[in-house]
C-alpha cells in the first residue's frame, strides 16, 4: 500500500499544470455521488454500521485494477495536519477531513482518481485532469462506476435516479467542475458579468480561495447546479461549453488590457516578481495575489513557459496544512508568513527578471536607442 | 477542490409543504379535501410519519438537508418531489442506469406487457395463446428469481 510519504512526495501531473493548455483552466473534475440500498446513510448511520458498510466498501474498492497498490487509509490513521493536506490537494474534502472512525479515502498511484468512502454519502468517485478535459475524467470514472455496480448494490430509483443524502445531487449524482485562472476579466472589472452571465444558465461560480465574492489567486470554479432531469453527457457537454466560452472572454481581456494599458499590466507582473522573489514574510493572501500574476505573466511570455508549472506547484505548497508538513511541527501564522516566504524565494530564485515585450512591440519608434 | 455548497433546503419546510399542496388542490377544486390536510399515496399526511428503513423523520430533513436512507425516498416521495423542481432541471432522471437494474426494468416491463396479452388472451377465449405467454411469464420471474439471488 502506497505511504503518506510517497503520496506527498510525487504530486499528481494536474497538480503542477501538465496539459499544455492549462493557462486558463488549470484543471477539470468529475465526481459521482454513489450510495448502497437499504443501508443508512452515513450521516444518519450508527458508528457500527458506518464501519460494518466501510469494510465492504473499501473491499470492493481496493480490489479494482485502478486502485493497484492505491493510497488506502482511514481518516481516524491520518493526523490532523495529514487530513489538511489531502483536503489542499483536493484529495478529499474539509466535510472528509472533519470525519474520523468509519470513513476512508482512496487514492490510486497518479492521484487522478481518488474514492472518499462514508463522506456526506456512502461513495463518492472523485477523478481530476489537468486542462480541459471533462469528458476523459468523466470515462475514467464511468470506467470505474461500472464496475463497482456489479459488485454492490446501488441505491436507485426509476423515477429519481442515482439515491443520495442530499436531494441537491439525486439523479446523475454527477458534479462536473473546473478550475479557472481569471486575472484578465478581474483586472478588467468583467468578472461581474461573466459570473452573472454563468449563473443565469444555471451553473456555479464560486472562489476557489477567500472568502465571500472576493476571490484571492484569481482562482474560480465553474459547477452544475442539477444534477437531475438531464444526462451526464448533456451537463458535461453544456458545462464544457460554457468554460470555453469563459476561456475565450478571459483570452481577450488579456489581449485588451495589453492593447489598452501596457504600462499597468507590466507594473503589476514586475512587482509582483519583485515582490515574491525578496519578501521576507508573506502571508497568504499576499503570496496567492502575486503569484497570480507571475502566473498571468508567465503566460504573456514575461517568464520561460515552465513558470506556470512553478506557479501551480507553490499555489499548493504555501498553503498552511502544506507549510506544516514541511516544517514537521506545528506552526504559529507568523512562522508560516516567514516559512512561506523562504520557500518562495529559493523557488523564484533562478526565474529571470521579466521580459517586458509587449511595450516595445506596441510603440517600437518610442523606445530609446540603446 | 471542497464541493460546492449546494441548495438551501430551509424552505423544505413540510407545513409550507402541506399549506402549498392545500392550495393547489383547492385551485384544481377537488372539493372533497376537508379533514387533516392532504394524505400521501398510503394515506399518510404530508410531512409526518417516520421512515420504516431508518426511523428518519422529515423533520430531521430541515435540520440536516440530509436523509437517512435510501428507502427515505420511497417513504418521503411526495415532500420530496415537491421540492426537486427548483432545484433541478426536472424531476425525472434520464441518465445513466446500473447495468442490473437497467435489466430488472426491462423485465419488469416485460412481465408487464406479457401479463396484458395474457389477460386479453383469456378475455378472447384464446386459451392456447393463454398458456403460452403463461410460460413466457413463469420462465421470466424464475430468471428475475435467479438473478436477484446473486
Amino acid at each position: 500500500m502506497m505511504r503518506f510519504s510517497t503520496l506527498l512526495k510525487h504530486p499528481a501531473d494536474w497538480m503542477t499544470g501538465a496539459d499544455s493548455d492549462s493557462a486558463v483552466v488549470l484543471t477539470s473534475r468529475i465526481r459521482l455521488a454513489r450510495n448502497v440500498s437499504d443501508t443508512p446513510f452515513p450521516g444518519w448511520a450508527r458508528k457500527q454500521e458506518r464501519i460494518e458498510i466501510l469494510s465492504d466498501l473499501r473491499a470492493a474498492i481496493e480490489e479494482l485494477p485502478e486502485m493497484k497498490a492505491a493510497f488506502s487509509h482511514q481518516l481516524s490513521e491520518l493526523s490532523s495536519v495529514q487530513k489538511q493536506v489531502l483536503v489542499e490537494r483536493h484529495l478529499i474534502s474539509r466535510e472528509q477531513a472533519a470525519r474520523s472512525e468509519g470513513s476512508a479515502a482512496v487514492v490510486n498511484r497518479t492521484q487522478t482518481l481518488s474514492v472518499m468512502i462514508n463522506e456526506e454519502d456512502h461513495l463518492r468517485l472523485q477523478s481530476i485532469r489537468s486542462g480541459l478535459h471533462l469528458q476523459e475524467a468523466y470515462e475514467l470514472i464511468t470506467k470505474v462506476d461500472e464496475q463497482l455496480e456489479k459488485k454492490l448494490t446501488y441505491a436507485f430509483d426509476q423515477e429519481l435516479g442515482y439515491l443520495t443524502a442530499c436531494p441537491t445531487n439525486v439523479g446523475t449524482g454527477l458534479r462536473a467542475s473546473a478550475m479557472l485562472h481569471l486575472p484578465g476579466l478581474v483586472i478588467s472589472d468583467h468578472i461581474g458579468q461573466v459570473i452573472q452571465a454563468v449563473g443565469k444558465l444555471g451553473l456555479a461560480v464560486r472562489g476557489i480561495f477567500g472568502e465571500g465574492t472576493e476571490s484571492l489567486g484569481h482562482l474560480f470554479q465553474i459547477s452544475n447546479q442539477s444534477t437531475l432531469g438531464e444526462s451526464e453527457q448533456d451537463i458535461i457537454s453544456r458545462l464544457e461549453r460554457v468554460i470555453r466560452k469563459v476561456r475565450d472572454h478571459e483570452r481577450n481581456a488579456r489581449l485588451k488590457l495589453v492593447e489598452d494599458d501596457p504600462q499597468m499590466i507590466a507594473d503589476k507582473i514586475a512587482r509582483a516578481y519583485g515582490l515574491l522573489r525578496y519578501a521576507y514574510v508573506i502571508d497568504s493572501k499576499e503570496a496567492l495575489t502575486h503569484l497570480s500574476l507571475v502566473r498571468l505573466g508567465a503566460d504573456m511570455g514575461c517568464f520561460p513557459k515552465e513558470t506556470l508549472q512553478l506557479c501551480d506547484s507553490l499555489l499548493m505548497d504555501i498553503e498552511p496544512a502544506h507549510l506544516q508538513h514541511h516544517a514537521k511541527r506545528k506552526l504559529s501564522p507568523e512562522e508560516r508568513d516567514t516559512l512561506r516566504a523562504e520557500i518562495i524565494r529559493s523557488r523564484l530564485q533562478s526565474l529571470p527578471t521579466p521580459v517586458i515585450s509587449f511595450i516595445n512591440h506596441t510603440n517600437p519608434e518610442d523606445t530609446p536607442p540603446a | 477542490m471542497t464541493d460546492p455548497s449546494g441548495f438551501l433546503l430551509g424552505d423544505m419546510d413540510p407545513n409550507k409543504l402541506s399549506a402549498k399542496a392545500a392550495s393547489a388542490a383547492e385551485a384544481s377544486d377537488v372539493g372533497k379535501l376537508s379533514l387533516g390536510g392532504p394524505m400521501g399515496a398510503a394515506g399518510r399526511q404530508l410531512g409526518t410519519g417516520t421512515c420504516p428503513g431508518c426511523g428518519f423523520a422529515f423533520d430531521d430533513l430541515k435540520k440536516t438537508g440530509r436523509l437517512g436512507c435510501s428507502q427515505c425516498y420511497q417513504f418521503f416521495r411526495e415532500e420530496i418531489k415537491h421540492n426537486l423542481g427548483g432545484m433541478h432541471k426536472d424531476t425525472c432522471h434520464v441518465g445513466r442506469v446500473p447495468a442490473g437494474m437497467m435489466e430488472a426494468f426491462q423485465n419488469k416491463q416485460k412481465i408487464d406487457q406479457l401479463q396484458q396479452e395474457m389477460n386479453g388472451a383469456i378475455a378472447n377465449e384464446d386459451y392456447e395463446k393463454a398458456a403460452a405467454l403463461r410460460d413466457q411469464l413463469q420462465k421470466l420471474s424464475d430468471e428475475n428469481a435467479a438473478s436477484s439471488e446473486q
